[in-house]
């Protein structure tokens, strides 16, 4: 179907303050409502993810004077790899599953690129190649470049796991990105993927995500360059660049699991209306109609299905931390431990909203009920599904809506407000079948 | 790239801002597409700049930059082994240039995410990335050997052709002395804009890790099908990559600085041997209506410099 309405066409009505911008929650609310759209009722919806991303790379460019090469270099005790060096500076890749040496299990790759964009000072150790080794500190404002480089980020909604087949290792000890807790038979659900927000789920075949679609990345300004690795029909995603500088750490940072460090990234793609192809999709796409696989955590094959709507209708998109009900677990607060962001302080009796993602692992890891999804009792659970006559926990959430919704007011507002404008190089997604 | 609405003006670009900056490439767009686009290289133009100096004559100049290898990477998927066959890649080599496995951990998926830098070198056999690349785009086989985290040792080989992911990442492409000086340059390079990188498309990522006031570079990605390793090739030297743009010629008043610059101070570059042939496939993927320019709105809300 050719498109019938161009992005410099939708530029101009941006530019004159014409444009219909609505964000995806609000798009969706009114097909519910029973509102048709039509093409030319709205010209540009905003949607989002933020979610565990684990391709993810960043290049920071060091100024350096050490006089001979700089062998090997570690940031905040992160091994990091040598893409090039001369004239002064070195150029490092940081992974974003990098761990420091320093901080086995407590810090990596995520938790250095919330350390920059928040203004921290950060160690700079570099081994030359005449065996000294070197040291300083640097910020964020000192590097001339520092951007991240993702290779696959942003996927297409994804599979909820659990133990399915009651394997010892799952119950006791899961050494898997998906589990923050021993995974009981059947009584604990991990899930991931902001459902009808997500921006792939509303143009899986890249019908307008394309290869130079200009992009937030944790709130900065940045670019699709392509498909990410393994994208496939079936599963689309996306590798993308911004820039560190004009990132929100609120948006991003490293997110410990029982399989080493991870991290998170919160992704916001405008969605411009070019023709009924487009429109129809996005109304389609809802909670209530994208199914989810589920599957078991081993064999990751699926064995039965629920949808978006079993996950986010009426859940607690925030936990509360209620002190009262702390029982001061001999001061080995398994909520404060396990929390793969580090947002709890039990001392304090406060969650660190700022870093809190609200994946609910602490409901399900406080034995005296202290951590609840707002709004909600108590009940060792961020939430649940119902399966058949089986209700299923949901303990573990790897994406966050909140976060999500507050992405898309805000490409939203920077639409209206003339400040983002679209971007296209017309090039496709290249995806596998 | 990252102005945040504090920054800004309150009233945002104006709306003859947009419309040169996104109207504009589309409306060459159109021209492409009906085939009367009017497309000259930067050596055709320097040839003849008379008879381009009335408006409207000339809607693109190609031109192509040439440059030194260093500051770019590749990442490939690489297959290794059946799924399921080790859990995690410890360390990976190709052809003995050692490679970095992830970031994502694939795990169990037998393929191994690999970042490769083209400064990496094999040892001390003189073989590095870069001939692994040229080994590559130029169609032949090339042997892996991977180190499981269980202690396994995985032996394979693999083409170019049968890799479902291999894209290059040029994060540092030096362009001529004197271009950052150029209004042209600075307004069409921008994060998004189409280019043909070593003959495959890509797009402009945004200012390399090197872009200083007085010497402009580049970050750049395309994938790696379909480069065209003749233009890589170096003979007696390391491989080089051309990067070869369009740019849309607004006003005739564009065009004396560039040819000014083109002849006095970028010469070298832009003339070589690579340069010319890129910059005249471009023309000719364009007027098969095989490229197009992006279509891109002010960044940061910012017009272009004009």
């Amino acid at each position: 179907m050719p498109a019938q309405r161009s992005i410099a066409e939708i530029n101009e009505r941006l530019a004159r303050g014409e444009a219909v911008v609505m964000t995806a929650m609000e798009f969706k609310q009114e097909v519910r409502n029973g509102r048709r759209f039509r093409l030319g009722d709205v010209d540009v919806v905003t949607t989002a993810t933020r979610a565990v991303m684990s391709g993810t790379s960043a290049i920071l460019g060091i100024p350096l004077h050490s006089g001979d090469p700089a062998r090997r270099i570690w940031i905040n005790g992160l091994p990091c790899l040598v893409a090039e060096q001369g004239n002064g500076q070195v150029d490092v890749v940081v992974q974003g599953t990098a761990e420091s040496r320093d901080f086995p299990n407590g810090y990596g790759g995520g938790h250095l690129l919330r350390d920059l964009v928040s203004g921290k000072t950060v160690d700079v150790e570099w081994e030359s190649t005449d065996g000294r080794t070197q040291y300083r500190t640097t910020s964020l404002n000192q590097l001339p470049f520092a951007r991240i480089y993702s290779f696959r980020n942003a996927y297409r909604n994804y599979s909820a796991f659990t133990n399915a087949h009651n394997r010892r290792s799952y119950r006791e000890h899961p050494n898997t990105i998906f589990a923050n807790r021993a995974l009981p038979w059947m009584k604990a659900l991990t899930v991931s993927g902001s459902g009808e927000l997500n921006p792939l789920e509303n143009d899986p075949e890249g019908r307008v995500i394309h290869p130079g679609t200009r992009v937030l990345v944790n709130k900065a300004e940045g670019v699709v360059i392509g498909s990410g690795t393994r994208a496939s029909h079936h599963g689309p995603n996306l590798s993308l660049a911004a820039d560190l500088h004009g990132m929100d750490p609120e948006f991003m940072g490293g997110f410990k699991t029982r399989h080493g460090m991870e991290i998170t990234n919160s992704v916001a793609i405008p969605i411009p209306v070019l023709d009924e192809g487009v429109l129809q999709r996005l109304s389609e796409v809802l909670d209530e109609n994208v199914e989810m696989d589920i599957a078991d955590l081993a064999d990751r094959i699926p064995f039965t299905q629920a949808t978006y709507a079993d996950v986010w209708d009426g859940a607690a998109l925030w936990v509360d931390f209620d002190g009262d009900r702390c029982i001061v677990c001999s001061f080995q607060c398994p909520a404060e431990h396990f929390c793969p962001m580090g947002a709890i302080s039990w001392r304090e009796k406060r969650i660190d909203q700022a870093l809190c993602v609200a994946c609910g692992a602490c409901t399900a890891n406080c034995p005296g009920g202290a951590f609840s999804g707002r709004g909600h009792e108590p009940r060792g659970r961020i939430g649940e599904l119902e399966l058949g006559d089986r209700t299923m926990p949901i303990t573990y959430r790897l994406s966050n809506r909140r976060r999500v919704i507050e992405l898309a007011v805000y490409l939203k507002e920077r639409l209206t407000e003339r400040s983002f404008f679209l971007a296209d190089a017309g090039l496709p997604l290249r995806l596998t079948p | 790239m990252t102005a945040t609405p504090s920054e800004l003006s309150p009233t945002g670009p104006s709306w003859l801002d947009v419309r040169a900056s996104a109207a504009g490439n589309a409306a060459i767009n159109r021209r492409i597409d009906d085939g009367s686009v009017t497309v000259l290289t930067i050596e055709e133009l320097c040839r003849s700049p008379h008879d381009v100096s009335r408006p409207g004559t000339v809607d693109l100049v190609t031109l192509a930059f040439p440059a030194g290898i260093s500051g770019s990477a590749a990442m490939l998927v690489v297959p290794v082994a059946g799924r399921g066959v080790f859990t995690r890649a410890e360390e990976i080599f190709l052809n003995r240039v050692r490679g970095h496995p992830g970031p994502a951990p694939n795990e169990r998926l037998g393929v191994v995410d690999t970042l490769i830098f083209a400064d990496e070198p094999a040892g001390d056999t003189g073989y590095d990335g870069s001939a692994l690349f040229l080994d590559l785009i130029g169609g032949r086989r090339v042997k892996v050997e991977c180190h499981s985290v269980e202690e396994t040792v995985h032996h394979n080989e693999f083409d170019l052709a049968s890799l479902e992911f291999a894209r290059f990442y040029v994060y540092n492409a030096q362009l001529p002395d004197g271009a950052d000086e150029l209004v042209i340059l600075r307004r069409s390079l921008v994060p998004g804009m189409r280019i043909a990188l070593n003959g495959s498309q890509g797009i402009v990522v945004g200012p390399g890790t090197r872009d200083r006031p007085g010497a402009m570079c580049l970050s750049l990605a395309a994938d790696m099908h379909g480069m065209d390793a003749t233009l890589m090739e170096n003979p007696g030297g390391r491989p080089r990559h051309v990067a070869a743009c369009a740019l849309p010629i607004r006003e005739p008043t564009d065009l004396d600085p560039l040819i000014d610059w083109a002849r006095s101070r970028a010469t070298q570059s832009l003339f070589s041997s690579p340069a010319s042939k890129a910059a005249m496939q471009l023309k000719q993927m364009i007027r098969q209506n095989s490229f197009r320019l992006s279509e891109t709105g002010p960044i940061g809300g910012k017009a272009a410099e004009s």
